[in-house]
């Protein structure tokens, strides 16, 4: 584990520490952003009403609509933006591929990222990435998920200088040559994690085919994770059984939402994914009441999170059913699994 | 505001480092590299042997530009399929310990070529950019909107010479399909860049998505102080013409980069417009003769040869970037020292009509001033020897031209004019109907390999 202390932390405490969190990100969003302010005091509640975890609920949702509703040509952001010129990292365009106006843009700090390459190292590292390996991560040039794990070493934090591997970079848009040099760089390095999504895999099983070549043996792949982001599947039981027949090794499904550094991936149990509590409130809600439903039981996924500075989310609305698992993990993490329905 | 001298460098005592101090380095280094090479490369081990060549043979620059092969991408061709390394035997660090990116270029030949860098590496790259991007204007606090494609290498070293200027970046994909494009369109309209960064294709895609989406272009670059575009495409006067009359960003704020991915050679123009820098510090660039391969003086029009003066992964001694041009020595009015180069074409790019070889900047030079014309075409090639007519695809400025039949007799009669060749002209619906590989338009197309 790359941070036991808190990836095995009893649930009391991380419940402590969500609280403290949240307490504070509470107070910094109602402080700092034009949008929660007026959001809350439509609601009518304060940051000072947050006193247990369970007050969360009386706090209002945030849907795509509602940010959507509040960005201007002048306001890019739509009031969400919580910190001065100088502060920004980075921006973050729209994760889907095709975007409508407006766009939901995202501010990133230096902290914040640091964060995120904490919360995926901890990811990799659960999966048995180690120093030397060779990962090859396919993505768009837009999605952030790239810059947190590769990039300059010296200049700035990744996974790449946590974890010196050696990186193969491929860009997922489809378009003309890309599929065969994926399949080319695949066969020649045989990558011992391959981070991909469901169609792209599946184009290089084809691109294989075509040469008459067998996955297996071509790629011979030993851990391979398929992420889940807006316009590409989720890798479900039937898919996950195929790819195994297929190409072999194993077959890991990962969440990618594209908002708010939301990351969750599941262990090599298969059973969940695991999100980073410390850094994020994950509920559940039912579509039409918007109340919290009962442990265990199915509903919207909503999260938090609870270190954002750029522009921060409070009680997001995903768009996605899924269903909460909060006992310990047979891997012994005790954060919240995600079962997406 | 006006820029003290001092502001004006990223590194002024590197930069404007008199010319002999700047070959003594070069020369201390190029031993070096031989040496490294030589002791760490299979494939500069044979290739020496060879050629008949050892590291001490090497004691001049001139020693170096003769003694030494030039190194052509069909060599590593030919060595990966020999021995089924795609490094072609270029790889001189272990693989799993040092090396910390692989990238495969653009591969217009199917097959990609491979290329691999260490940590160093990619810091030696990002001083290189970093005092490139400072040249051309980019300052802190600017707001860039970059468009790349993730498995090139140019990416990684763009985005850390960002983070070394403080520079916050819009990062986006460079593919100029209209999906993507939007995506462009939307992004720069609510984030108002002050630098936009991306090849013509890129940038003409986005007018075309802009139009139809009922944007006013000039409104939406309105924001845009610096233009840098090129990116392996010849930024010409047209182009630049056709840029200017598009965005409303004035010729002299259009900025041509470029450079060759393989050995991390970048190169880029400053205010004055008047070739294309590079860091002699960190690359020896000379022309070549084609024919004779004898190296040529400055301002000689011949091959552009790059040597890499840091690579460890692969070191890339004498790389023919198979691209005509000429490199001159001369001081710029901007005060460097140190080399610059222009580009002219490349030679397989050339199109052999009855004999005479027609360069895509032949076509420009003749057609560049016809309403619409747009530098959007394709020659294609459909037999094996000379062609007796020029058949041409082309992409237009379709609010331009109001009567395609018109256009292509005016192209037709210019053609037949200036190069006495009758031709055969297809005007296609929009640029991405022309063939094009990684963000390049394909300028010639061989049809007789295609099926």
């Amino acid at each position: 584990m790359w941070r036991r202390n808190i990836e095995t932390m009893p649930r009391k405490e991380l419940e402590k520490l969500q609280e403290d969190s949240l307490k504070r990100q509470l107070k910094y969003v109602y402080d700092n952003t034009r949008f929660y302010n007026k959001k809350f005091k439509e609601a009518g509640v304060k940051p000072e009403d947050f006193k247990s975890l369970k007050d969360l609920e009386r706090f209002p949702l945030t849907t795509k609509q509602d940010i959507k509703k509040e960005v201007t040509l002048d306001d890019p952001f739509g009031g969400r933006c919580a910190i001065p010129r100088d502060k920004i990292w980075g921006i973050t365009p729209p994760p889907e591929p095709e975007i409508e106006e407006p766009p939901i843009m995202s501010i990133s700090t230096e902290y914040e990222r640091e964060v995120l390459v904490d919360h995926l190292t901890r990811h990799l590292v659960m999966i048995g990435f180690s120093s030397g390996d060779i990962l090859e991560l396919q993505a768009s040039q837009w999605e952030s998920i790239a810059s947190l794990i590769e990039g300059h070493f010296r200049v700035r934090r990744t996974v790449q200088s946590l974890i010196p591997f050696t990186s193969i970079p491929i860009e997922n848009t489809l378009f003309l040559l890309d599929a065969p040099r994926a399949t080319y760089l695949t066969k020649f390095f045989k990558p011992d994690v391959i981070i991909t999504t469901v169609d792209y895999a599946k184009l290089m099983t084809q691109e294989l085919e075509k040469e008459k070549g067998d996955p297996k043996t071509a790629f011979r792949p030993k851990i391979v994770v398929h992420r889940f982001r807006p316009g590409s599947p989720l890798l479900d039981e039937k898919t996950r059984e195929e790819f195994k027949k297929t190409w072999g090794g194993t077959h890991l499904s990962m969440i990618d939402l594209g908002y708010g550094g939301f990351y969750a991936m599941e262990c090599l149990q298969c059973n969940g994914h695991h999100a980073w509590e410390d850094g994020f409130v994950v509920e559940t809600v039912d579509p039409n009441t918007g109340q919290p439903v009962g442990p265990g039981e199915k509903g919207m996924l909503v999260f938090t999170n609870l270190y954002a500075e750029g522009t921060p989310l409070v009680r997001f609305v995903t768009g996605h059913n899924a269903r909460l698992d909060t006992e310990p993990c047979g891997c012994g993490r005790t954060h919240v699994r995600i079962f997406l329905e | 505001m006006v820029e003290s001298e001092l502001d004006k460098f990223w590194n002024k005592k590197i930069e404007t480092m008199p010319r002999e101090e700047i070959e003594e380095l070069q020369l201390k280094k190029i031993k070096a590299e031989i040496n490294y090479a030589y002791h760490n490369t299979p494939f500069y081990k044979k290739s020496f042997k060879e050629a008949g060549v050892t590291p001490e043979d090497i004691k001049t620059i001139s020693d170096f530009d003769t003694k030494v092969p030039i190194l052509y991408k069909d060599d590593l061709r030919a060595e990966r399929s020999r021995t089924g390394d795609p490094f072609g035997g270029l790889l001189s660090v272990p693989l799993n310990e040092r090396v910390k990116v692989i990238n495969a270029s653009t591969g217009t030949t199917g097959v990609p070529s491979v290329f691999a860098y260490t940590n160093d590496d990619w810091m030696m790259a990002a001083e290189q950019e970093t005092r490139l991007k400072w040249m051309r204007g980019w300052r802190p606090k600017d707001i860039v909107f970059a468009t790349g494609i993730r498995w090139h290498g140019y990416v990684v070293i763009s985005a850390t010479g960002l983070d070394i200027v403080n520079i916050t970046g819009i990062s986006d994909c460079m593919y100029p399909l209209p999906h993507i494009a939007k995506r462009h369109v939307i992004e720069m309209k609510y984030m108002k860049p002050q630098i936009f960064a991306g090849p013509m294709l890129t940038m003409s895609a986005i007018f075309e998505a802009a139009k139809k989406m009922g944007e006013d272009i000039k409104k939406l670059f309105s924001s845009v102080r610096l233009i840098d575009t090129g990116y392996g495409e010849i930024v010409t006067k047209t182009v630049k013409r056709r840029i200017e009359a598009e965005t409303g960003v004035p010729p002299e704020r259009i900025f041509d980069f470029g450079g060759v991915a393989d050995p991390l050679w970048y190169f880029g123009d400053c205010e004055e417009h008047e070739g294309n820098h590079q860091c002699d510090d960190l690359f020896y660039t000379k022309a070549f003769d084609l024919e004779t391969h004898e190296p040529l003086a400055s301002g000689e029009r011949g091959e552009i040869v790059v040597t890499n003066l840091f690579a460890e992964a692969t070191p890339m001694l004498k790389w023919g970037t198979e691209d005509t041009g000429a490199v001159f020595t001369e001081k710029c009015g901007c005060g460097r020292t140190h080399v610059r180069s222009i580009i002219l074409g490349r030679e397989a790019f050339a199109a052999n009509i009855k004999g005479m070889r027609v360069f895509p900047a032949d076509i420009e030079n003749i057609l560049g001033d016809i309403p619409g014309f747009t530098e959007w075409f394709t020659m294609l090639k459909y037999s094996k020897g000379p062609m007796d007519t020029l058949k041409l695809k082309m992409a237009t400025d379709k609010d331009k031209v109001k009567d395609p039949e018109e256009y292509k007799r005016e192209v037709k009669r210019r053609l037949k004019e200036k190069l006495d060749v009758e031709s055969e002209i297809e005007i296609v619906e929009s640029v991405s109907d022309l063939p094009f590989v990684g963000h390049k338009v394909v300028k010639l197309l061989d049809m007789t390999k295609q099926a």
